[in-house]
């Protein structure tokens, strides 16, 4: 202890300030959080409420109520656009320029827009407010002078002791100072990194005293903690704890000077660490309380720093459209200054002819350029819808709905779990993806193991396929009840109670399993209750409970078997514990008889090669059980082989004695009891294998495959070991046997990069035109550098799948990253479920959260958050393909209705020599955009269906075929609205104007053919509509005509009721004229029914195509594993009530098979713990 | 709440999805192109049975060429049905440049007085009397188009002021037909509504106004034309008409140097959808044939391409 105490910081005492904790002010009144690299160590004391630290409350919403307005309008104005139109009003405002009598009508529409947006934005934040008061109002009980009390969480401050019980979770980062368990507790960070082992944490020694207190003593104790300014690193803790020396100090109001004041002889300073230490967000677990001092609050918890900040996304479409939009602003300026310098010109050609307009020829020709600049400006406001004013505003609120159809849509619903749409603008970015990251536990895996067939002496169990040989129902409730197993092979009961040799070997078998796992027991109400580090070996043990062989626990160094109610005990003399390198673990036990025991467990690699070669019985059935293995990892079970020997006391005796002085030697101490394990565990003698399945998500394999033909490449990044990911890869449809495989897991630089060289020369070799999967360790990505991860991502690029390993939650980001940087343009999305998904979700164009059994932390990071893996499907391939689908026809539909109702002016200038004149009334063009022409097409976007989601989901290929957005998407649009406006204005002007007589003899003039225009743009736009949708419902056709109607109403209106109009009184003219709409229906015609051709020959070419497409898929047979195995569904076509979910597993065509499922999922533990261990 | 639901479902999510097929693409356009065509045609009968007349440059047809003088030519004109519309027809003149559409004060024309600052916003350059023609100056024009000589202050607003006020065409014209009048009316050649709301007179309009914004001619003009070549209806003759030579009396007022353009009249009948529309039949006879090519085209590719094209995927 002297020597951990002069590593640290020299005297606590004397580093602490009163006032070190405060924060400091910056600017006037606004309080800002500092950087935590700026902050200091701390000092507290506890039950002392440090009140200068922030509080427990956590904020993730952008605004309050009296910052609302100003910084959403901030918001606002940042945006091009915006600004746009708030100087264009401005400029309306102009009388020598202005088009609409200097009254700044824009803004009307942009008042519109904005109010739209903040509203939306109001809401979105009140969600976000709503999430935090949850948080923030959650409770938990802190210790104060009046016992424990129930405080909200955010009341939670630094120096508090609070008490969190069984299953809580911790509401702050806190130091362990009491718990039920004699000092220790097990938690739980699924939350923090997706791994559900328990870990375990434990009062520091010097707080031993603590256990004996009451609440009201605890109260009073002031121990003095001095720690590390808060910061992100999760697993580093580093602070002292100094005891007052006389820890029966008794009552008094201490203040927090008087402690400090110590004496400095009567300290005494302990080290804290890490394994004292419990984060906010972990649960606790096995252990019925704990108390806790705290010690980070709020935003200063290492979860809260962790995190980060989550940036504002947007999808590619609209980086895309803001480029467009950009681009036609500068057409727009070419335009204007084109039409101001072919205006200005026209009058000076034609000075001579054109006397009535009463120019002064001087000032034209000494101010040419104030007249051009004049010109320009007014042709500015002419062709200011150029920009569409109203196409950010429509595609926030369409995405909007689009969300909340996501949000409704059955389909996309688990049980007890809806899909959640929380960024909304990234919709159509779900239909453009390219690289998909997913997590494993949690996401693809239930994390739920299942005892699922078992291999005893030659003879495979579990592998129904015969129906007589299932349990039925009634048999099934006389079992013992347990969770974990899925068997129901009525053969293994028969067997067993046949009572010959094979039934002895059965009750070895189990046994075996009985013996040798590392499982605690714990009683609860009178049950027992597993506490399993390992999910493997729960469902082992569950699943010998299940045959009839229970563990009832560990009494007194016996371990102690119940077998059709007899107990039978056998003394557990030595647990050799799992590495991962020696991928098998022992234990050794002495029966009743004395007799010892080496029982063995692990992987077939490992098992195989320790056998007893001599024995020619051990490999017959070491032929036969193979093969069973190969079967159940076909299914994608993960598999172990058991194994075991006798060894004489003698033999033990020799070899005990070597490895107790092993372990008490230091030097070399670790590969010394290494290869004293290998030198007991040798010549075993098989006994059999298991199978478990790692309970998928429902249809993961399904999902998988559908991804994949969908044309997105699947990346899986787990924290799990490479054996666990490659086993749940083919369970799942990620890899198979037919694929080439490259393997990277290295240990140091230069292998890595051999291997990386090495798989991009076979890349070019031997797997061209091969698909091929990557599998690299997350060791191996740290030791390469910058140009070797360019490498690296070549060859991942080439790869279908890449999984990797053993990836940290940083790695999970930072290889999300490297694909996002050194892919161009590519979507990538992210799927988690844990807190240890959310570097990578954040980092992901689209992070897509799954809601888990507990925490929602990834489902709270990301963008949609959704209850199970499969849902998936339904989200890319049916709406995200038709939202990409119907976001970019909603946009390009905006560039082409705003240049069909703002072209025509050009096309006109060519009649009255380019002089800037505004065809329309000025009211209604500004109506145009938004009530006219925009209900219609929200419509189209929130609910039109090219394909049903059936049938999309059916041929996932087609989530490539919706054509990918680029630069001459919109430009078609763009041109579309071009010439359609010249055959509008081409068309009316010279009939109407010239000959249109009506019945009076009256001709038509400007304004009211300027109206014709306008009317004929509405109809033309609206009814464009029908030409690209592939649906429609009443709701959609109605508001089409509605629309149209809305501007025949508001145009009859302004037109009846106003004198001093140009329009006024004009609506009789049009609509009492025949030829209104003989020019009407040859318009139509002429655009719509044109436009109606071109989509109806790309349609009939595309099914074309996937005709084609239909084709080469029969010619190539689409993978099996899309089908369940007929064999099932043959025999049991009438019975529902057998669901066997292996079915869905895949069965695949596999040659020469060599890999069988090894996996085990347990944390290793130290050596010397492990022989602390059998000491005891 | 469920009712709404209920509606909502109702009027969105009953949705029918029309898979267009190619056979039905080729009747449709097929169709459309027939009917196109043969309307096209219709039109052409109908327009070929109305009888246009138009008189060139009318102003030269007088020698010597004088202006404010009257004048009269015979011209030939063959047997035409009631109703006859009377038209002068502007060549090259831009009643549709910016400058000239916003100069003028559709308040004052509305029989209202407007400040001078709204004078000079709205009808820059004719603002006051002095910037009128001259012989606008001195007369007031009555509803009947009968000039009354008057004074006026010349630095008073013009009412109506504006550009286009100021370049109103004055000439008149008269009919005869072997020494007897052919009557012209004009009145209702201003469309309904305008006269005595869109413009109205004012209080004291023989004194402040130099023409009567209730003039039909007046309102004709007023309505500012969108081509540069355009016609304007002057008179209305509701009697048939024989064949034979008529003598056009004009008064040569509008000087067509002053646009360097054309001064023409136009003579034509009214079929059942109006007056003679040659641009309709063409444009209708063209559209028809533009569809009836889709088909066309939709049709050889289904035969080329097969059963594949167009293929229901559904």
């Amino acid at each position: 202890m002297q020597n951990s105490q002069s590593e640290l910081q020299p005297d606590p005492w004397q580093l602490y300030l009163p006032y070190d904790n405060k924060y400091q002010l910056k600017g006037c009144c606004f309080k800002t959080r500092p950087n935590w690299r700026d902050m200091k160590d701390r000092t507290i004391i506890t039950n002392i409420q440090d009140r200068d630290l922030p509080d427990n409350t956590i904020k993730t919403c952008k605004y309050t109520f009296w910052t609302f307005l100003p910084l959403n309008l901030i918001e606002q104005f940042s945006k091009m656009a915006n600004i746009y139109f708030l100087i264009i009003g401005y400029l309306e405002t102009i009388a020598l320029i202005s088009i609409t009598d200097g009254q700044p009508i824009i803004w009307f529409p942009l008042f519109i827009v904005i109010a739209i947006s903040a509203v939306k934005d109001f809401f979105e934040d009140h969600k976000r407010q709503v999430s935090d008061i949850d948080e923030n109002n959650r409770i938990a009980l802190v210790l104060t002078n009046y016992g424990l009390i129930e405080k909200k969480w955010s009341q939670i401050l630094v120096g508090d002791i609070i008490r969190v019980e069984q299953g809580e979770y911790f509401p702050a980062d806190v130091i362990v100072i009491k718990t039920s368990e004699k000092g220790n507790c097990f938690i739980e960070t699924k939350n923090l990194d997706g791994e559900t082992n328990l870990k375990i944490k434990k009062q520091h020694k010097s707080l031993q005293f603590t256990r004996n207190l009451n609440d009201h003593n605890l109260y009073k104790e002031q121990i003095l903690i001095h720690y590390d300014k808060p910061n992100p690193y999760l697993y580093k803790f580093n602070g002292t704890i100094t005891m007052p020396p006389d820890h029966n100090l008794s009552d008094g109001d201490q203040s927090r000077d008087s402690i400090i004041n110590y004496d400095a002889e009567h300290r005494k300073v302990y080290q804290l660490d890490e394994v004292n230490f419990i984060l906010r967000g972990c649960s606790l677990r096995n252990t019925h309380w704990i108390y806790g001092l705290v010690v980070y609050t709020g935003f200063d918890t290492k979860i809260m720093l962790n995190s980060t900040k989550a940036r504002p996304k947007s999808s590619t479409l609209e980086s895309q459209m803001n480029f467009f939009i950009i681009l036609v602003f500068f057409i727009q300026l070419v335009i204007c200054l084109f039409s101001a310098q072919y205006s200005v010109f026209w009058q000076l050609n034609n000075f001579m002819d054109i006397p009535y307009l009463e120019l002064d020829e001087n000032d034209l020709q000494t101010n040419i350029v104030f007249r051009t600049m004049e010109r320009w400006g007014t042709w500015l406001l002419i062709y200011t819808n150029f920009v569409p004013i109203s196409l950010l505003v429509t595609l926030e609120m369409v995405k909007y709905l689009q969300g909340m159809m996501i949000e409704i849509d059955k389909e996309c619903m688990t049980q007890n779990q809806k899909t959640e749409v929380q960024t909304s603008n990234l919709n159509e970015e779900l239909g453009n993806v390219n690289y998909m990251f997913t997590d494993k536990t949690g996401t693809i895996t239930k994390n739920l193991m299942e005892f699922k067939t078992i291999s005893i002496f030659g003879k495979s169990y579990g592998m129904i396929n015969n129906r007589s040989q299932i349990l039925n129902n009634q048999e099934l409730k006389n079992m013992p009840e347990v969770t974990n197993v899925d068997f129901k092979d009525k053969q293994l009961f028969n067997d067993l109670q046949q009572n010959d040799e094979h039934s002895r070997r059965i009750i070895e078998y189990f046994m075996h399993l009985t013996l040798c796992h590392t499982i605690l027991v714990e009683y609860e109400q009178g049950k027992i209750k597993y506490n399993a580090s390992s999910p493997d070996e729960l469902a082992l043990l569950m699943g010998a409970k299940f045959c009839g062989f229970e563990y009832v626990g560990l009494d007194d160094g016996m371990m102690i078997v119940k077998y059709k109610d007899q107990l039978i005990k056998y003394k557990l003399l030595q647990v050799l514990e799992f590495t991962s390198a020696r991928k098998r673990m022992s234990v050794i036990v002495q029966d009743q008889n004395d007799k010892i025991i080496l029982l063995c467990k692990g992987a077939d690699s490992m098992i195989i090669n320790l056998l007893d070669k001599q024995n020619i019985q051990n490999l017959e059935l070491l032929q036969i059980t193979e093969q069973h293995l190969e079967q159940y990892a076909e299914k994608g079970l993960r598999t172990l082989l058991l194994a075991q020997k006798e060894l004489s006391q003698q033999q033990y005796d020799e070899w005990i004695t070597k490895y107790l002085k092993a372990g008490l030697q230091t030097i070399n101490r670790d590969e010394l009891l290494l290869s004293l394990q290998d030198q007991i565990e040798k010549n075993l003698n098989l006994i059999g294998g298991t199978g478990i399945e790692d309970k998928l998500q429902d249809d993961v394999g399904i999902t998988m495959q559908k991804i994949l033909n969908s044309g997105i490449k699947i990346w899986v990044l787990t924290g799990d070991k490479l054996e666990t990911a490659i086993n749940i890869s083919y369970a799942c449809n990620l890899l198979n046997d037919s694929q080439q495989k490259i393997v990277i897991s290295a240990d140091d630089q230069f292998e890595a990069q051999f291997k990386i060289n090495q798989g991009l020369d076979q890349m070019k070799s031997q797997f061209l035109n091969r698909t091929t999967a990557l599998i690299i360790s997350g060791d191996s990505l740290i030791h390469l550098d910058e140009k070797y991860h360019i490498k690296f991502i070549e060859l991942a690029k080439q790869c279908h799948t890449v999984i990797a390993c053993r990836v940290s939650p940083k790695q999970k980001q930072e290889l999300v990253q490297l694909v996002k940087d050194n892919i161009y343009n590519i979507v990538t999305m992210a799927v988690g479920d844990g807190a240890n998904d959310v570097n990578m979700i954040t980092a992901a164009n689209i992070g897509i959260g799954i809601k888990g059994v507990e925490g929602n932390q990834a489902a709270r990071a990301a963008d949609y958050s959704i209850g199970e893996f499969k849902i998936l499907q339904q989200l890319l391939l049916y709406h995200g393909r038709e939202c990409y689908r119907r976001n970019q026809v909603l946009v390009g539909y905006n560039f082409y209705k705003n240049l069909l109702i703002v072209l025509p002016h050009f096309w006109f200038s060519f009649y009255n020599g380019f002089s800037p004149l505004n065809l329309y009334d000025p009211w209604l063009y500004q109506f145009y955009n938004m009530f006219y022409t925009s209900l219609p097409i929200m419509i189209y976007a929130i609910l039109d269906q090219q394909y049903t989601p059936k049938f999309l989901l059916q041929n996932p290929q087609l989530y490539q075929t919706t054509n990918k957005v680029n630069l001459l998407t919109f430009f078609f649009w763009f041109c579309s609205g071009a010439i359609q406006s010249a055959i509008v204005i081409y068309s009316v002007f010279p009939s109407m104007e010239q000959t249109s007589i009506d019945k009076e003899g009256r001709i038509l003039f400007l304004s009211s053919v300027g109206m014709a225009v306008f009317c004929y743009a509405i109809i033309i736009v609206n009814l464009k509509i029908f030409v690209f949708s592939y649906m429609n419902s009443i709701g959609s056709v109605l508001f089409i005509f509605a629309s149209i109607f809305l501007y025949l109403l508001t145009y009859l209106f302004l037109s009846k009721v106003s004198n001093k109009l140009d329009i006024s009184h004009t609506f009789i003219h049009l609509f009492s004229n025949a030829q209104f709409y003989f020019i009407l229906s040859g318009i139509i015609v002429l655009t719509i029914f044109f436009d109606l051709a071109l989509a109806r020959w790309s349609i009939f070419s595309e099914q074309e195509l996937f005709e084609i497409q239909k084709i080469r898929d029969i010619q190539e047979p689409p993978p099996q594993s899309m089908m369940p195995p007929d064999r099932f569904e043959n025999l049991f076509q009438e019975e529902d009530a057998y669901d066997d979910t292996s079915a869905l597993l895949p069965i695949k065509p596999v040659k020469n098979r060599k890999y069988t499922g090894y996996a085990f999922a347990q944390q290793e533990k130290k050596l010397d713990e492990a022989l602390r261990n059998a000491e005891n | 709440m469920s009712d709404s639901k209920g509606f909502l479902h109702w009027l969105f999510f009953k949705k029918w999805h029309p898979v267009p097929s190619v056979g039905s693409t080729i009747a449709l356009f097929s169709i459309i192109g027939v009917i196109f065509v043969v309307l096209g045609i219709v039109i052409t009968v109908i327009n070929n049975n109305i009888q246009e007349v138009t008189i060139y440059k009318y102003d030269q047809k007088c020698s010597p060429v004088e202006y404010n003088k009257k004048c009269s030519f015979t011209y030939k004109f063959d047997q035409m049905k009631a109703p006859i519309y009377f038209y002068y027809e502007l060549e090259n003149f831009y009643q549709n440049h910016r400058r000239y559409v916003k100069s003028k004060s559709s308040t004052q024309l509305s029989g209202e007085e407007i400040s001078l600052s709204d004078a000079e916003k709205y009808c820059e350059p004719i603002i006051y009397n002095k910037d009128l023609e001259e012989w606008q100056q001195v007369v007031y024009i009555t509803e009947d188009n009968i000039l009354v000589t008057k004074e006026s202050k010349p630095d008073d607003i013009a009412s109506p002021c504006g550009l286009v006020a100021k370049s109103f065409f004055n000439d008149t014209y008269e009919l005869s037909l072997s020494g007897k009048k052919i009557e012209l009316n004009q009145t209702g050649i201003s469309w309904p509504n305008d006269k005595g709301k869109k413009y109205k007179r004012a209080h004291d309009s023989e004194n402040t106004q130099w023409i009567d914004p209730e003039n039909e001619h007046f309102i004709v003009w007023m309505r500012t034309a969108g081509l540069p070549t355009f016609r304007k209806l002057w008179g209305r003759i509701e009697q048939d008409i024989e064949e034979g030579e008529y003598i056009i009396e004009f008064q040569n007022n509008y000087n067509p140097q002053m646009f360097a353009g054309a001064k023409n009249i136009v003579l034509s009948t009214s079929g059942p959808f109006g007056g003679k529309n040659l641009f309709l039949s063409i444009a209708f006879i063209v559209v028809g044939v533009i569809q009836l090519l889709i088909a066309l085209a939709f049709l050889i590719k289904k035969i080329r391409a097969g059963p594949s094209f167009g293929q229901k995927n559904e």
